[in-house]
């Protein structure tokens, strides 16, 4: 498997996200300037966390309309594998891959924690290593991670089985306690229709080895590594 | 080509929470202004264009707007202009 880890101005979680899947993962990853256009030959493209132009206007908003976004929106829309984490998945929701909005937590205060979250399905490339119902510990970096979606879209999005992960607590009762940032219906990791692209707010990348403190965000990589060697070639 | 001053405003629309326009209201509150019923924040952003006349003006107002300025998902914008003379 291959990796494209995007660089925008102002990411910060690049050299995170490369280390996982290139060091921990021990699967290829390269850089991509947002520049780049040529999206040739890769099978997952990673959009890191960070503050990709300063978040001015509003999270991902200029991001959206880097060169490379043109490529990685083709590249999805042929069923490409797309993950973003955190600013990654605002800029997912600015360009439309993703549906609704982020918005400033409710609470109005940067969190930066360990939370957990519910696997809601295992039947995706993203989540076909882990179980139906499993609960993750993995850490939230964000001040706008509160997802918002009107109730027509909502509808739709669980409907359409959507929802890959939700904020939960370590038992995987979801309730409005365990939801850090008020998002609608608990929304943690969201999938496009297709199921190829996700955002999640919390970071994968920061729990892929003990010595962090998690492990659990291992085997969201394990799963894409898994779909692109054995199911896509089928 | 005429010159036009115009401003954009953006606000959430009122389906979506607006934390920051009620931590406000909650604080002017606290500080005894008890004549506050609601505050919604938002941005403004003046702008100064060119464009052949009103209709041009107005059209690539609204243009910019939907594509940058706002996001059409959870905000409007209200857009203001008047030529220069």
């Amino acid at each position: 498997m291959k990796t494209g880890v995007v660089v925008f101005p102002g990411s910060n979680c690049d050299r995170d996200s490369f280390w996982a899947i290139d060091r921990v993962l021990g699967e290829k990853a390269e850089y991509l300037w947002h520049k780049e256009t040529d999206l040739t030959g890769l099978d997952l493209i990673f959009l890191p966390g960070g503050f990709s132009y300063g978040d001015y206007l509003r999270t991902g908003a200029f991001a959206r309309f880097s060169p490379i976004m043109g490529s990685v929106i083709e590249f999805a829309e042929k069923g490409g594998l797309v993950l973003g984490v955190c600013n990654g998945f605002q800029v997912l929701l600015e360009s439309g891959l993703l549906p609704g909005a982020m918005i400033p937590n409710d609470h109005l205060r940067f969190i930066c924690k360990d939370v957990h979250i519910r696997v809601e399905r295992n039947d995706k490339p993203f989540s076909n290593r882990l179980s139906d119902g499993q609960v993750l510990r993995i850490p939230v970096a964000h001040f706008e991670g509160n997802y918002f979606a009107d109730k027509a879209t909502l509808s739709d999005i669980e409907a359409n089985g959507q929802v890959l992960f939700r904020y939960s607590d370590e038992l995987g009762t979801v309730s409005p306690e365990t939801n850090p940032n008020g998002s609608s219906n608990s929304i943690a990791g969201l999938l496009n229709k297709r199921g190829n692209v996700l955002g999640m707010m919390p970071h994968p990348e920061r729990a892929c080895e003990a010595i962090l403190g998690s492990t659990d965000g291992f085997n969201i990589f394990t799963s894409v590594v898994n779909y692109i060697e054995e199911v896509a070639i089928v | 080509m005429r010159i036009y001053l115009a401003q954009v405003t953006v606000r959430k629309k009122e389906t979506v929470a607006d934390p920051e326009g009620k931590t406000i209201s909650e604080a002017l509150s606290r500080l005894g202004y008890d004549g506050i019923v609601d505050i919604r924040s938002g941005k403004v952003f003046s702008l100064k264009i060119k464009a052949d006349n009103d209709e041009a003006a107005r059209d690539y107002l609204d243009e910019i707007s939907t594509k940058i300025l706002s996001n059409p998902v959870i905000e409007t914008y209200n857009v203001e202009f008047g030529e220069v003379k």
